[in-house]
């Protein structure tokens, strides 16, 4: 037979065998490499992670938020001493001193826990909140690609109270002499009942609550000292 | 073999060639095709998840506040008038009608999974064949007392 005559009929049969070949090992032997090496698994895992990372961010920034709203009314209830002191300041008893941002803190943690943060550090400075919860790793480790995304959990959120005012007002009752007058001490208008003489700190800022009805109300910060111990030099008043 | 016989065959191997080529190139383009897709599939949804982001985000002139916490509030309230009014304006906003058909936005409520609002957004050509792919996007927005809901967001649209 003619060389020439042979020679397309053979490119065509050789061509049909290696493209069917092809189409065998590519497609049909091994459907499930679509799934395995997808092209850009590595960017998708990353990609991913940082998709997370945000609405992680987002749910703790709004749970934060929350958490420092409750903590702040109950603060604010129990006059910024223990729940047990009923709003009274004492400030030679360990449990009824009005460490404020001590209390704060504490409670502030218990309203975290609800939401499963974990509160690391706590800072109140010029009326913000400073709140670190511990780091937040995202994690992958695939074919020739491993990654650690820390995400740092920081938040910064105007006070609810007035920790500035009432710092102050902390000061000058506890520097107030024992001769003078309680309200001869402070510029604050504080009101008598009985042997008791409270304070009430107002503050522009609204707080979410649930009681009596859902929505933003101010909250007020009211505490009382004992006017008699103080006459008499039981303690500091 | 005889001359014409020998250019028939040339002419008929041409052709065998040719169509096994363009067989070829149809099988490996779509075989092909079916591995990147993944890849643009997760980069819009990451967009359409950034799209949920600035959504929750928006801060609403009427009341002050943003739509994560109007919607916790409507939740309580059981009142969802200034949710819907604040996702129509969203819609109103950046709802592409010629290039998205339908914007969706779900709510539900994880205590009991219950659905707690919802609003779509019709684009134009709803009835067209054209190829519109669903991205959608989901997250967690906190309530005021522990509870979760889970704010999901769906658009189809034409990617180019």
């Amino acid at each position: 037979m003619n060389k020439k005559a042979i020679f397309m009929p053979t490119l065509a049969i050789a061509t049909l065998f290696l493209l069917t070949y092809a189409t065998y090992v590519f497609i049909v032997k091994d459907p499930g490499i679509n799934k395995v090496y997808t092209i850009g698994d590595n960017q998708i895992a990353l990609s991913n992670a940082y998709k997370d990372s945000e609405n992680d961010l987002f749910y703790n920034e709004q749970a934060v938020k929350y958490a420092i709203m409750h903590a702040s009314e109950e603060f604010s209830n129990n006059g910024g001493v223990k729940a047990g002191c009923n709003g009274e300041w004492k400030f030679d008893d360990k449990n009824c001193n009005p460490n404020l941002e001590e209390n704060f803190k504490e409670i502030l943690k218990n309203k975290l826990k609800t939401y499963n943060l974990e509160l690391e550090t706590f800072g109140i400075s010029n009326n913000m909140v400073d709140i670190k919860l511990k780091d937040k790793i995202y994690y992958n480790n695939l074919k020739n690609f491993e990654f650690n995304y820390t995400v740092k959990q920081e938040f910064e959120q105007g006070s609810i109270i007035n920790f500035d005012k009432l710092n102050q007002l902390k000061e000058e009752l506890n520097k107030c002499n024992k001769k003078i007058e309680t309200i001869k001490c402070t510029q604050e208008k504080p009101t008598l009942n009985g042997n008791t003489i409270f304070f009430t700190i107002e503050n522009n800022k609204n707080t979410y609550s649930l009681a009596p009805a859902p929505g933003f109300k101010k909250i007020e910060f009211k505490f009382g000292i004992d006017k008699i111990n103080r006459r008499t030099g039981d303690n500091k008043f | 073999m005889k001359k014409g016989q020998e250019e028939l065959m040339f002419v008929f191997s041409l052709i065998l060639i040719a169509l096994i080529l363009t067989l070829s190139f149809i099988i490996f383009s779509i075989g092909g095709k079916n591995r990147v897709q993944g890849k643009i599939d997760a980069l819009e949804s990451n967009e359409v998840n950034i799209n949920l982001l600035n959504y929750l985000r928006t801060n609403d002139t009427k009341t002050g506040m943003i739509t994560a916490d109007l919607i916790m509030d409507s939740y309580y309230k059981n009142n969802y008038d200034d949710v819907k009014r604040v996702t129509q304006e969203f819609f109103d906003k950046f709802h592409d009608k010629n290039k998205c058909k339908t914007m969706i936005i779900n709510m539900f409520d994880l205590k009991n999974n219950k659905q707690i609002f919802q609003l779509i957004s019709l684009g134009k050509g709803t009835t067209t064949k054209t190829n519109f792919v669903i991205h959608s996007s989901f997250i967690l927005i906190p309530t005021f007392e522990q509870n979760n809901i889970k704010v999901v967001y769906s658009e189809g649209c034409k990617y180019e």
